[in-house]
């Protein structure tokens, strides 16, 4: 009986050591990579040479899958593994990405970042929809489209406000 | 006490001074979370080993197996925590985001446990344990705040006050942190009379408070020590109490950073613009709140409000169109764990912490004289942590981070060990 017992704590402790070792350790070993690649993916625009460019998306390619295969709903590593496929114009596969990160969290910067691509994609109605959400929580993502997408997505996030303040105090939208 | 529950117990206590020492100080460089996500994975690694030692412990020995079956209230508070926060994981709107909470739960409770267990035959030092981080935490933020000394290379575009952060990681968490050992420390000064150098390493507490420029910490801070003063019976307490309510409210007045923000914040009150007032944080309340009415048994689940908060907000915005800003983001957290434990865990989550912190409360009632001057600490401390962690949790968001946890955990658990069979009294 009492080598069944110590048999049993010796297993109790291995588990132990064996969920720190699957999920504490790889935890901040993927909080590390993720810093890196955040930061790669922040001076993309910076690096004029686009072999390089495209070799750093690669190997952050690989260690987003990586970190992802550890912590499946990590919704900023979906939108870093994003950000460089979208560095290596694999355009439909970033957007699966960020819709795969919506389902996990709904952030304006999901959505700004999708309407970029679908702009990139060609797909406008697509883009107008991302970033007229995204502009519904903050008016600063329209920054990064140009006219006349910015002016109307602009127009319809302050109608939007008017139409709520009418319907609140019963009178007429001055937008409507 | 038989060698072997010694042994055990004194295992346990290396594991616990570890969390204690190692949670506030640790970071690492260069990470996409710098503090937080450490500070997790430290106190989830070691919690585990705590629970692999505390199992282990009972396996072994049976005097340490008798040491566990202990049938105090606070016990079975610390056990239904996680069975409830399984259970509304396993009712979650979002599975996935919830899927990790239940083990960070098992882990705080875990710690409860071993302190319960731990800290009872233990004297002043046992508070030590918990201040010295903290202190050096203070020293850190007041070196930063001042611009005496930053230890590390500041983007220049953050703002001055963001800056502040000590080893915990933004003023907010940092003022937060520093609260409940700001008030243990002015309770121990009080409860040991011998040692009252204790009354420098509160001032110096406030310090790290006013440093981190952050309000809700000062005001909890200035209502624990308050009740503190309300609920002591002797006039020394009083005055000691009054006098650093004043020299919190000169310091908060005094440091420049903090008077400015002070200031921002009584011109928005006087315009009435509750957004700005209360740093838009009334918004992502309103929407916890409807959150928490669509369910209000079980909640959305654990790390549900971050997941849904959107399309609620929108929601929100049409109840309340004159809080709506058009530069205002997303929220993670609610800032205000009362409505996030309602939201999320629903009416029993919430049942489980007042409990908690009832519990805690009462231990300053308990009547009858006391030479002990752990009782002593216990009791001048309990109501006014209790008080103040209630207030720090309408603003902040202590139950969702680590660094402020713990302190919080621990300095409750010291007061119920060191209270256990006082009741009588």
């Amino acid at each position: 009986m009492k080598a069944f017992r110590v048999v049993l704590a010796v297993l109790l402790l291995g588990a132990a050591i064996a969920v720190i070792e699957r999920a504490m350790v790889p935890l901040v070993r993927c909080n590390l990579a993720k810093g890196a690649i955040n930061r790669t993916v922040r001076r993309f625009h910076r690096i004029g040479d686009e072999y390089q460019r495209f070799n750093m998306a690669r190997r952050n390619l690989v260690r987003c899958d990586e970190c992802l295969a550890a912590f499946p709903n990590d919704y900023q590593m979906h939108l870093l593994r994003a950000a460089n496929l979208r560095i290596l114009g694999r355009y439909d596969e970033a957007v699966r990405t960020f819709e795969h990160a919506l389902t996990l969290t709904e952030r304006a910067e999901i959505y700004a970042q999708l309407g970029e691509v679908e702009i990139e994609r060609g797909n406008v109605e697509a883009a107008r929809r991302a970033l007229l959400k995204a502009a519904t929580f903050n008016i600063e993502h329209v920054m990064t489209v140009d006219q006349p997408m910015r002016d109307e997505i602009y127009t319809a996030v302050y109608a939007r406000i008017d139409r709520l303040k009418a319907a609140k105090h019963g009178q007429a939208s001055p937008s409507q | 006490m038989p060698e072997s529950p010694r042994r055990f117990l004194t295992v346990l206590w290396v594991l616990v001074v570890a969390i204690l020492l190692v949670t506030p100080l640790v970071m690492v460089p260069y990470s996409f979370d710098v503090f937080r996500t450490p500070k997790d994975a430290v106190f989830v690694s070691l919690s585990l080993l705590l629970i692999a030692a505390l199992a282990g412990g009972a396996l072994l020995s049976d005097d340490a197996a008798r040491l566990l079956r202990m049938r105090a209230p606070i016990v079975f508070v610390a056990l239904a925590a996680p069975l409830w926060t399984a259970v509304v994981t396993l009712t979650s709107m979002r599975p996935g985001v919830s899927l990790y909470k239940p083990l960070t739960v098992v882990c705080c409770s875990a710690f409860v446990v071993a302190t319960l267990l731990t800290v009872k035959g233990r004297h002043f030092s046992a508070l030590m344990v918990v201040l010295a981080p903290a202190a050096v935490n203070s020293l850190l933020a007041t070196v930063q705040s001042t611009g005496v000394w930053q230890p590390w290379a500041i983007d220049p575009r953050i703002p001055f006050r963001l800056r502040t952060t000590g080893l915990i990681g933004n003023p907010n968490d940092l003022g937060t942190y520093l609260t409940l050992p700001a008030l243990a420390a002015f309770a121990a000064a009080i409860a040991w009379p011998r040692r009252k150098w204790m009354y420098g390493v509160a001032v110096l507490f406030l310090i790290g408070i006013a440093s981190a420029q952050s309000v809700t910490p000062v005001v909890a801070a200035v209502a624990g020590l308050f009740v503190m003063a309300v609920t002591s019976t002797t006039r020394r307490l009083r005055y000691a109490t009054f006098g650093a309510l004043a020299a919190l409210i000169v310091i908060a007045a005094v440091h420049p950073a903090s008077r400015t923000r002070f200031a921002r914040l009584f011109e928005s009150a006087a315009i009435g613009r509750l957004p700005e007032l209360t740093s838009m944080r009334v918004v992502p309340a309103a929407t916890a709140w409807r959150m928490f009415l669509d369910r209000p048994l079980v909640g959305v689940g654990p790390g549900g409000f971050s997941a849904l908060y959107m399309t609620a907000k929108l929601e929100t915005d049409a109840a309340y169109p004159q809080w709506i800003r058009v530069g205002a983001d997303s929220f993670s957290q609610v800032h205000n764990d009362h409505l996030q434990v309602l939201a999320e865990t629903g009416l029993p989550g919430y049942a489980i912490f007042i409990a908690a912190l009832g519990l805690l409360g009462a231990i300053t009632f308990r009547r009858g004289e006391v030479a002990d001057e752990r009782v002593r600490f216990a009791r001048t401390f309990a109501f006014p942590a209790a008080v103040s962690f209630a207030m720090l949790t309408l603003a902040q968001f202590p139950l969702q981070l680590t660094a402020p946890m713990v302190p919080a955990l621990y300095l409750g658990a010291l007061c119920f060990a060191w209270t256990a069979g006082d009741e009588s009294v």
